[in-house]
Protein backbone atom coordinates (compact mmCIF):
# COMPACT_ATOMS: atom_id res chain seq x y z
CA UNK A 1 0.00 0.00 0.00
CA UNK A 2 1.36 3.43 -0.94
CA UNK A 3 1.56 6.30 1.54
CA UNK A 4 -1.27 8.15 -0.23
CA UNK A 5 -3.51 5.06 -0.13
CA UNK A 6 -2.76 4.58 3.55
CA UNK A 7 -3.64 8.22 4.27
CA UNK A 8 -6.99 7.85 2.45
CA UNK A 9 -7.79 4.62 4.27
CA UNK A 10 -6.89 6.10 7.69
CA UNK A 11 -9.15 9.06 6.91
CA UNK A 12 -11.94 6.73 5.79
CA UNK A 13 -11.97 5.02 9.18
CA UNK A 14 -13.37 8.12 10.84
CA UNK A 15 -14.60 10.42 8.06
CA UNK A 16 -17.79 9.55 6.16
CA UNK A 17 -16.87 11.63 3.10
CA UNK A 18 -13.49 9.93 2.75
CA UNK A 19 -15.11 6.51 3.14
CA UNK A 20 -17.78 7.41 0.57
CA UNK A 21 -15.08 8.54 -1.88
CA UNK A 22 -13.12 5.31 -1.37
CA UNK A 23 -16.23 3.20 -1.99
CA UNK A 24 -17.21 5.25 -5.02
CA UNK A 25 -13.75 4.78 -6.49
CA UNK A 26 -13.99 0.97 -6.11
CA UNK A 27 -17.64 0.67 -7.17
CA UNK A 28 -17.07 -0.15 -10.89
CA UNK A 29 -14.41 -2.76 -10.07
CA UNK A 30 -16.66 -4.48 -7.52
CA UNK A 31 -19.74 -4.26 -9.73
CA UNK A 32 -17.97 -5.82 -12.72
CA UNK A 33 -16.62 -8.61 -10.51
CA UNK A 34 -20.10 -9.32 -9.14
CA UNK A 35 -21.64 -9.29 -12.61
CA UNK A 36 -19.11 -11.85 -13.84
CA UNK A 37 -19.41 -14.27 -10.95
CA UNK A 38 -23.19 -14.09 -10.50
CA UNK A 39 -24.19 -13.75 -14.19
CA UNK A 40 -27.25 -12.06 -12.72
CA UNK A 41 -27.65 -8.28 -12.78
CA UNK A 42 -30.15 -8.02 -9.90
CA UNK A 43 -28.19 -10.32 -7.64
CA UNK A 44 -24.97 -8.47 -8.52
CA UNK A 45 -26.52 -5.13 -7.57
CA UNK A 46 -27.81 -6.50 -4.27
CA UNK A 47 -24.45 -8.05 -3.46
CA UNK A 48 -22.52 -4.87 -4.31
CA UNK A 49 -24.69 -2.94 -1.88
CA UNK A 50 -24.42 -5.63 0.82
CA UNK A 51 -20.64 -5.77 0.36
CA UNK A 52 -20.33 -2.02 0.73
CA UNK A 53 -22.53 -2.00 3.84
CA UNK A 54 -20.47 -4.82 5.34
CA UNK A 55 -17.27 -2.92 4.51
CA UNK A 56 -18.62 0.24 6.18
CA UNK A 57 -19.63 -1.68 9.31
CA UNK A 58 -16.23 -3.33 9.55
CA UNK A 59 -13.96 -0.55 8.31
CA UNK A 60 -12.30 -0.31 11.73
CA UNK A 61 -11.24 -3.97 11.39
CA UNK A 62 -9.54 -3.36 8.01
CA UNK A 63 -5.85 -3.03 8.78
CA UNK A 64 -4.59 -2.35 5.29
CA UNK A 65 -2.64 -5.61 5.02
CA UNK A 66 -4.22 -6.25 1.62
CA UNK A 67 -5.44 -3.80 -1.04
CA UNK A 68 -8.86 -2.28 -0.38
CA UNK A 69 -10.13 -3.89 -3.61
CA UNK A 70 -8.95 -7.32 -2.40
CA UNK A 71 -10.75 -6.76 0.89
CA UNK A 72 -13.96 -5.91 -0.97
CA UNK A 73 -13.59 -8.96 -3.20
CA UNK A 74 -13.11 -11.14 -0.12
CA UNK A 75 -16.29 -9.79 1.50
CA UNK A 76 -18.27 -9.99 -1.75
CA UNK A 77 -17.14 -13.54 -2.50
CA UNK A 78 -18.15 -14.69 0.99
CA UNK A 79 -21.55 -13.06 0.67
CA UNK A 80 -22.13 -14.62 -2.75
CA UNK A 81 -21.05 -18.10 -1.63
CA UNK A 82 -23.31 -17.85 1.45
CA UNK A 83 -26.23 -16.67 -0.71
CA UNK A 84 -25.75 -19.51 -3.18
CA UNK A 85 -25.46 -22.14 -0.43
CA UNK A 86 -28.78 -20.89 0.96
CA UNK A 87 -30.33 -20.98 -2.51
CA UNK A 88 -29.07 -24.49 -3.18
CA UNK A 89 -30.82 -25.57 0.01
CA UNK A 90 -34.04 -23.92 -1.14
CA UNK A 91 -33.68 -25.19 -4.74
CA UNK A 92 -37.01 -23.66 -5.72
CA UNK A 93 -37.11 -22.55 -9.37
CA UNK A 94 -33.33 -22.23 -9.22
CA UNK A 95 -32.48 -23.35 -12.76
CA UNK A 96 -35.31 -21.39 -14.37
CA UNK A 97 -34.30 -18.27 -12.44
CA UNK A 98 -30.65 -18.68 -13.44
CA UNK A 99 -31.51 -18.99 -17.12
CA UNK A 100 -33.86 -16.02 -16.94
CA UNK A 101 -31.15 -13.87 -15.30
CA UNK A 102 -28.62 -14.95 -17.90
CA UNK A 103 -30.97 -14.14 -20.79
CA UNK A 104 -31.63 -10.75 -19.24
CA UNK A 105 -27.89 -10.03 -18.93
CA UNK A 106 -27.28 -10.99 -22.56
CA UNK A 107 -30.19 -8.82 -23.65
CA UNK A 108 -28.89 -5.84 -21.69
CA UNK A 109 -25.43 -6.43 -23.09
CA UNK A 110 -26.78 -6.37 -26.65
CA UNK A 111 -28.94 -3.33 -25.88
CA UNK A 112 -25.86 -1.47 -24.66
CA UNK A 113 -24.13 -2.33 -27.94
CA UNK A 114 -21.68 -4.78 -26.38
CA UNK A 115 -20.97 -8.37 -27.32
CA UNK A 116 -21.31 -11.44 -25.15
CA UNK A 117 -17.91 -13.17 -25.22
CA UNK A 118 -17.81 -16.93 -25.75
CA UNK A 119 -15.77 -17.21 -22.57
CA UNK A 120 -18.68 -15.72 -20.60
CA UNK A 121 -21.07 -18.16 -22.25
CA UNK A 122 -18.86 -21.09 -21.27
CA UNK A 123 -18.36 -19.78 -17.73
CA UNK A 124 -22.11 -19.37 -17.32
CA UNK A 125 -22.49 -23.11 -17.93
CA UNK A 126 -20.23 -23.93 -14.97
CA UNK A 127 -21.51 -24.24 -11.41
CA UNK A 128 -20.91 -21.16 -9.28
CA UNK A 129 -18.46 -23.01 -7.01
CA UNK A 130 -16.26 -23.76 -10.04
CA UNK A 131 -16.74 -20.44 -11.85
CA UNK A 132 -15.72 -18.33 -8.85
CA UNK A 133 -12.30 -19.94 -8.19
CA UNK A 134 -11.47 -20.01 -11.91
CA UNK A 135 -12.14 -16.27 -12.26
CA UNK A 136 -10.37 -15.36 -9.05
CA UNK A 137 -7.29 -17.38 -9.99
CA UNK A 138 -7.00 -16.92 -13.72
CA UNK A 139 -8.45 -13.47 -14.23
CA UNK A 140 -7.82 -11.62 -10.97
CA UNK A 141 -4.62 -13.49 -10.09
CA UNK A 142 -5.42 -14.34 -6.45
CA UNK A 143 -3.68 -17.28 -4.80
CA UNK A 144 -5.30 -20.64 -4.12
CA UNK A 145 -4.93 -20.03 -0.36
CA UNK A 146 -6.77 -16.70 -0.56
CA UNK A 147 -9.59 -18.26 -2.59
CA UNK A 148 -9.81 -21.21 -0.19
CA UNK A 149 -10.13 -18.83 2.77
CA UNK A 150 -12.83 -16.72 1.11
CA UNK A 151 -14.83 -19.75 -0.03
CA UNK A 152 -14.27 -21.55 3.26
CA UNK A 153 -13.05 -24.76 1.59
CA UNK A 154 -9.65 -26.56 1.64
CA UNK A 155 -6.95 -25.37 -0.79
CA UNK A 156 -6.85 -28.85 -2.36
CA UNK A 157 -10.55 -28.56 -3.23
CA UNK A 158 -9.95 -25.18 -4.86
CA UNK A 159 -7.12 -26.66 -6.95
CA UNK A 160 -9.19 -29.62 -8.11
CA UNK A 161 -12.21 -27.42 -8.92
CA UNK A 162 -10.02 -25.11 -10.98
CA UNK A 163 -8.38 -28.02 -12.77
CA UNK A 164 -11.69 -29.76 -13.55
CA UNK A 165 -13.30 -26.48 -14.54
CA UNK A 166 -10.51 -25.66 -16.97
CA UNK A 167 -10.82 -29.12 -18.47
CA UNK A 168 -14.55 -28.54 -19.03
CA UNK A 169 -13.81 -25.17 -20.61
CA UNK A 170 -11.20 -26.82 -22.82
CA UNK A 171 -13.87 -29.21 -24.11
CA UNK A 172 -16.16 -26.24 -24.76
CA UNK A 173 -13.40 -24.42 -26.60
CA UNK A 174 -12.61 -27.48 -28.75
CA UNK A 175 -16.33 -28.00 -29.46
CA UNK A 176 -16.90 -24.38 -30.43
CA UNK A 177 -13.74 -24.45 -32.57
CA UNK A 178 -14.94 -27.51 -34.45
CA UNK A 179 -18.38 -25.97 -35.01
CA UNK A 180 -16.96 -22.85 -36.68
CA UNK B 1 7.89 -55.10 -21.75
CA UNK B 2 10.18 -52.42 -20.41
CA UNK B 3 10.34 -50.84 -23.86
CA UNK B 4 6.55 -50.94 -24.11
CA UNK B 5 6.26 -49.27 -20.71
CA UNK B 6 8.71 -46.61 -21.81
CA UNK B 7 6.75 -46.01 -25.00
CA UNK B 8 3.51 -45.80 -23.02
CA UNK B 9 5.17 -43.49 -20.53
CA UNK B 10 6.43 -41.29 -23.36
CA UNK B 11 2.98 -41.22 -24.94
CA UNK B 12 1.38 -40.36 -21.60
CA UNK B 13 3.98 -37.61 -21.12
CA UNK B 14 3.23 -36.21 -24.58
CA UNK B 15 -0.52 -36.30 -23.84
CA UNK B 16 0.07 -34.46 -20.54
CA UNK B 17 2.18 -31.82 -22.29
CA UNK B 18 -0.53 -31.38 -24.95
CA UNK B 19 -3.16 -31.04 -22.21
CA UNK B 20 -1.08 -28.46 -20.38
CA UNK B 21 -0.65 -26.54 -23.62
CA UNK B 22 -4.43 -26.65 -24.17
CA UNK B 23 -5.10 -25.44 -20.64
CA UNK B 24 -2.80 -22.48 -21.22
CA UNK B 25 -4.81 -21.66 -24.33
CA UNK B 26 -8.01 -21.90 -22.28
CA UNK B 27 -6.55 -19.49 -19.71
CA UNK B 28 -5.63 -17.00 -22.41
CA UNK B 29 -9.09 -17.37 -24.00
CA UNK B 30 -10.73 -16.75 -20.64
CA UNK B 31 -8.62 -13.71 -19.87
CA UNK B 32 -9.32 -12.20 -23.26
CA UNK B 33 -13.07 -12.84 -23.05
CA UNK B 34 -13.40 -11.47 -19.51
CA UNK B 35 -11.27 -8.43 -20.32
CA UNK B 36 -13.54 -7.75 -23.33
CA UNK B 37 -16.58 -8.03 -21.09
CA UNK B 38 -15.09 -5.59 -18.56
CA UNK B 39 -14.06 -3.08 -21.22
CA UNK B 40 -17.53 -3.03 -22.78
CA UNK B 41 -19.31 -2.39 -19.49
CA UNK B 42 -19.97 1.26 -18.89
CA UNK B 43 -20.89 1.20 -15.21
CA UNK B 44 -23.27 3.84 -13.99
CA UNK B 45 -21.64 4.93 -10.72
CA UNK B 46 -24.08 6.50 -8.22
CA UNK B 47 -23.43 10.03 -7.04
CA UNK B 48 -21.15 10.81 -4.10
CA UNK B 49 -24.24 11.79 -2.07
CA UNK B 50 -25.56 8.23 -2.39
CA UNK B 51 -22.25 6.83 -1.08
CA UNK B 52 -22.20 9.35 1.79
CA UNK B 53 -25.72 8.33 2.81
CA UNK B 54 -24.73 4.67 2.56
CA UNK B 55 -21.67 5.31 4.76
CA UNK B 56 -23.78 7.19 7.29
CA UNK B 57 -26.46 4.48 7.38
CA UNK B 58 -23.80 1.73 7.58
CA UNK B 59 -22.08 3.35 10.54
CA UNK B 60 -25.44 3.93 12.28
CA UNK B 61 -26.42 0.30 11.78
CA UNK B 62 -23.01 -0.85 13.11
CA UNK B 63 -23.51 1.32 16.22
CA UNK B 64 -27.02 -0.09 16.70
CA UNK B 65 -25.68 -3.64 16.42
CA UNK B 66 -22.94 -2.89 18.96
CA UNK B 67 -25.44 -1.42 21.44
CA UNK B 68 -27.76 -4.38 20.98
CA UNK B 69 -24.90 -6.86 21.54
CA UNK B 70 -23.78 -4.96 24.64
CA UNK B 71 -27.34 -4.92 26.01
CA UNK B 72 -27.64 -8.69 25.47
CA UNK B 73 -24.26 -9.18 27.16
CA UNK B 74 -25.16 -7.11 30.24
CA UNK B 75 -28.64 -8.64 30.56
CA UNK B 76 -27.25 -12.19 30.33
CA UNK B 77 -24.49 -11.32 32.79
CA UNK B 78 -27.04 -9.81 35.18
CA UNK B 79 -29.30 -12.85 34.95
CA UNK B 80 -26.42 -15.26 35.65
CA UNK B 81 -25.26 -13.18 38.63
CA UNK B 82 -28.80 -13.04 40.05
CA UNK B 83 -29.13 -16.83 39.87
CA UNK B 84 -25.74 -17.22 41.56
CA UNK B 85 -26.60 -14.81 44.37
CA UNK B 86 -29.93 -16.56 44.89
CA UNK B 87 -28.22 -19.91 45.05
CA UNK B 88 -25.52 -18.63 47.44
CA UNK B 89 -28.15 -17.36 49.85
CA UNK B 90 -30.31 -20.48 49.71
CA UNK B 91 -27.85 -23.42 49.35
CA UNK B 92 -24.06 -23.03 49.64
CA UNK B 93 -23.29 -26.64 48.64
CA UNK B 94 -25.10 -26.35 45.32
CA UNK B 95 -23.45 -22.98 44.77
CA UNK B 96 -19.97 -24.57 45.17
CA UNK B 97 -20.93 -27.52 42.91
CA UNK B 98 -22.07 -25.09 40.23
CA UNK B 99 -18.87 -23.05 40.52
CA UNK B 100 -16.70 -26.19 40.16
CA UNK B 101 -18.72 -27.36 37.13
CA UNK B 102 -18.42 -23.93 35.53
CA UNK B 103 -14.66 -23.92 36.14
CA UNK B 104 -14.23 -27.38 34.58
CA UNK B 105 -16.49 -26.49 31.65
CA UNK B 106 -14.73 -23.19 31.02
CA UNK B 107 -11.26 -24.75 31.18
CA UNK B 108 -12.33 -27.59 28.88
CA UNK B 109 -13.77 -25.16 26.34
CA UNK B 110 -10.61 -23.00 26.45
CA UNK B 111 -8.35 -26.03 25.94
CA UNK B 112 -10.42 -27.37 23.01
CA UNK B 113 -10.54 -23.92 21.43
CA UNK B 114 -6.79 -23.49 21.83
CA UNK B 115 -6.06 -26.97 20.39
CA UNK B 116 -8.25 -26.34 17.33
CA UNK B 117 -6.42 -23.10 16.60
CA UNK B 118 -7.95 -19.74 17.06
CA UNK B 119 -10.93 -19.30 14.78
CA UNK B 120 -11.13 -15.69 15.83
CA UNK B 121 -7.65 -15.03 14.38
CA UNK B 122 -8.77 -16.37 11.02
CA UNK B 123 -11.82 -14.11 11.16
CA UNK B 124 -9.67 -11.11 12.02
CA UNK B 125 -7.24 -11.92 9.23
CA UNK B 126 -10.15 -12.07 6.78
CA UNK B 127 -11.52 -8.74 8.00
CA UNK B 128 -8.11 -7.07 7.70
Amino acid sequence: MTEAEERIWQQARTDNKALAALLQQHYPFLYKYMLKITMNRNLAEDLVQDTMLRAIENISAYEGRSKFSTWLIAIGTRLYIDAMRRRVRERKHQEAERLQALRSMKFMSAAEGGSWPEAMEALAELDYDIRVPIMLKHYYGYTVDEIAEWMNIPAGTVKSRIHNGLKKLRKELIASGSET
Amino acid sequence: MAVKRNKDGKRAGQADAAEQEDLKLVEAWLQEGLADFDEQRDINVPSSVWFEELALEGRRSARRKLLRDLAIFWLTGGAILSVLMLMLSSNVVWFIVLQVLALIGGTGFAVVHWLRGTGREVEQEWMS
